[in-house]
């Protein structure tokens, strides 16, 4: 489903600035699977994570999800790319303080082209699947980190994505609403979502049903 | 994308930042009702002034005594009518009279009001007058300026003038002028051209200067030539030389209407770059967040400018047009001193609405597009850096 091949990037080059982020990754993930990228603060996780969600662009190398190269895609078809295959779960939730759980869920299917109806009818499942219908129109910001968790889930889940990606999701959690967390992990692998998980939470070290662990530092796969 | 969803999405989150954006609209507002303010009142002021310099006749004579202007004798417009090119030739009486404690004066303006060729401004001032009746007695046409004057003197119906032989002469108020001519009629007081003689003490033989037009323009400096050498104690006062007065005052009054333009300036310049600076932390996870679900830079762009313009728009419209109700509906309080002052009579000019879309819409290209700029540049910044990050 996911091929990487010899991937770079570098930030700032030929400056004094310049940052080796990833060196030569090659990486294959398949389809239905839960990946977990393991690896200190700076070691290239998240920067995986942006290039495969086509965010950034590499240097060098191929990122080939379903037979397409994503690694060069102009900005408007790679925004089209992630609005239709991609979820993210963020470490702080990134959730719009000023709105409600619904209309947050709501902004990731505004590029799909959806009309206000199917919008609102997308919202409703992918709110009841992430268990948090309840809270529907109640404002992020009196909500619980367990919470706030579920609504980014249900945001990542409502464009039904193929891939979910998520970028240290426990880190803003207490342990039990972490292990909760790793519960609804084998939700979403249930509904058929490849899941990478960049994270450094020794939690995820645990896990039964992660069919991958992928260990990195200083930018490389050991 | 769907436009209804977007445009939903764009109103939601306007309402939903409704308090963040309400201290800048008020700051907007307040800029842009002063400026339009002190635009409406130039272009009013300034259709009066070309008004009244479009009635003004080519020449003016005077006679000089001593560096000042004396009566001047009638029977030289028989001699001025038979200069060829020379037309409409009119003795004109006229003067000031002063209230000496006060130390204020009215213009009192003698008509002939059986006169054909009669000023135009001047017609326009008394359209609608029982000419018939006015003339049975003594009466007048008075400025508000002179009305409200008079009644704080306690003379409401009538006024003693005294003449320059030592007598008095009662005058009745008969009428005041139409609100929209106090830029011209406030201090001014119109009686039958006999009448002000007397007041004035200007005999039947004199005038207080003579008026004639060239319609060749082409002629006026030759006529000018011949004037002044046939009458070497004369001054003749062409319409360019009124026409440059003007302008001096009105340079004066442009130099008043630049200051407060700067410092308008100014103010939009400081609320550009905190608006520049304001993209904070919250600001940047907003974009960074969209652009991972999804959104396109061009989204995210089209949704801030349309933002700042949603707000932009309303501000200025809704600047303009309290600007409008306060010239137009309340008469500028505070700002109209600023821009026709009274050293003389208090005047109660009445602005006729006058609008300028030319510099109206400068006006809205000076603002909008600086006012998006400065919200579209950092937006436009954050969208091209990495999401993550900046979500970090």
């Amino acid at each position: 489903m996911i091929e990487i091949k010899n991937l770079n990037m570098t930030f700032n080059p030929d400056s004094q600035k310049e940052f080796k982020a990833l060196k030569n990754i090659n990486l294959s993930i398949e389809k239905n699977n839960l990946t977990i990228i393991k690896g200190v603060s700076g070691s290239g996780k998240s920067t995986l994570l942006s290039l495969i969600s086509a965010l950034l662009k590499p240097t060098s190398g191929e990122i080939i999800v379903d037979a397409h190269n994503i690694a060069k895609l102009p900005e408007h078809h790679a925004s089209k790319f992630r609005a239709k295959n991609i979820g993210f779960i963020f470490q702080s939730f990134n959730l719009f303080d000023s709105l409600s759980v619904s209309e947050n869920i709501s902004l990731a299917l505004i590029p799909l082209g959806f009309n206000p109806n199917e919008i609102s009818q997308k919202t409703q499942k992918a709110m009841k699947i992430a268990n948090i219908d309840h809270k529907s129109n109640q404002n992020v910001n009196n909500l619980s980190g367990g919470e706030k968790q579920r609504c980014a889930i249900a945001r990542a889940l409502v464009n039904e994505p193929k891939i979910i990606l998520c970028d240290e999701p426990t880190a803003n959690l207490d342990e039990a609403n972490s292990l909760k967390f790793i519960q609804t992990l084998k939700m979403l692998k249930s509904l058929d979502k490849t899941l990478i998980i960049a994270t450094h939470d020794p939690l995820f070290e645990k896990i039964s049903f992660a069919d991958k662990i992928v260990h990195m530092k200083d930018g490389e796969i050991l | 994308m769907n436009n209804s969803s977007f445009l939903n999405f764009l109103f939601l989150l306007i309402y939903k930042h409704r308090a963040k954006h309400l201290a800048i609209f008020i700051i907007l507002l307040i800029l842009v009702a002063l400026l339009s303010s002190t635009l409406f009142i130039t272009s009013s002021i300034k259709k009066e002034v070309l008004d009244t310099l479009d009635a003004q006749p080519d020449f003016i004579v005077q006679k000089i005594r001593g560096g000042r202007s004396v009566d001047i004798d009638t029977d030289i417009v028989e001699e001025f009518r038979s200069i060829r090119g020379v037309m409409e030739v009119k003795p004109r009486v006229f003067g000031r009279y002063f209230v000496t404690d006060k130390m204020q004066y009215f213009t009192i303006v003698g008509i002939d009001f059986f006169e054909e060729s009669m000023d135009k401004k001047l017609k326009k001032v008394f359209e609608n007058l029982d000419i018939k009746k006015f003339l049975e007695k003594d009466n007048m046409l008075v400025g508000d300026g002179v009305k409200k004057f008079l009644a704080q003197k306690h003379y409401k119906k009538y006024m003693h003038f005294k003449t320059p032989d030592a007598g008095v002469k009662k005058v009745y108020i008969y009428d005041t002028f139409k609100d929209d001519t106090n830029l011209i009629s406030n201090d001014l007081i119109i009686t039958d051209i006999e009448l002000a003689r007397e007041i004035l003490g200007i005999s039947k033989t004199k005038a207080t200067d003579i008026i004639l037009n060239i319609p060749n323009d082409a002629e006026q400096d030759n006529i000018k030539l011949k004037l002044l050498s046939k009458h070497y104690d004369t001054r003749v006062i062409t319409k360019k030389d009124i026409e440059n007065s003007y302008e001096y005052l009105f340079n004066y009054k442009s130099g008043v209407f630049l200051l407060l333009f700067m410092i308008c300036i100014l103010t939009f310049m400081i609320i550009l770059y905190q608006r520049y600076s304001m993209i904070n932390s919250n600001d940047k996870k907003e974009i960074a967040t969209l652009r991972s679900i999804g959104w396109s830079i061009k989204d995210i762009l089209k949704l801030k400018v349309l933002e700042t313009l949603f707000i932009g728009i309303w501000a200025f419209v809704l600047g303009v047009i309290l600007a409008f109700v306060f010239v137009f509906g309340f008469n500028a309080p505070f700002l109209k001193e600023v821009f026709i002052g009274f050293n003389n009579l208090e005047n109660s000019v009445t602005f006729s609405p006058v609008i300028d879309f030319g510099l109206l819409f400068s006006l809205f290209l000076f603002f909008i597009v600086p006012f998006v700029a400065s919200i579209l540049i950092p937006v436009w910044k954050i969208a091209i850096t990495d999401p993550i990050e900046a979500m970090k």
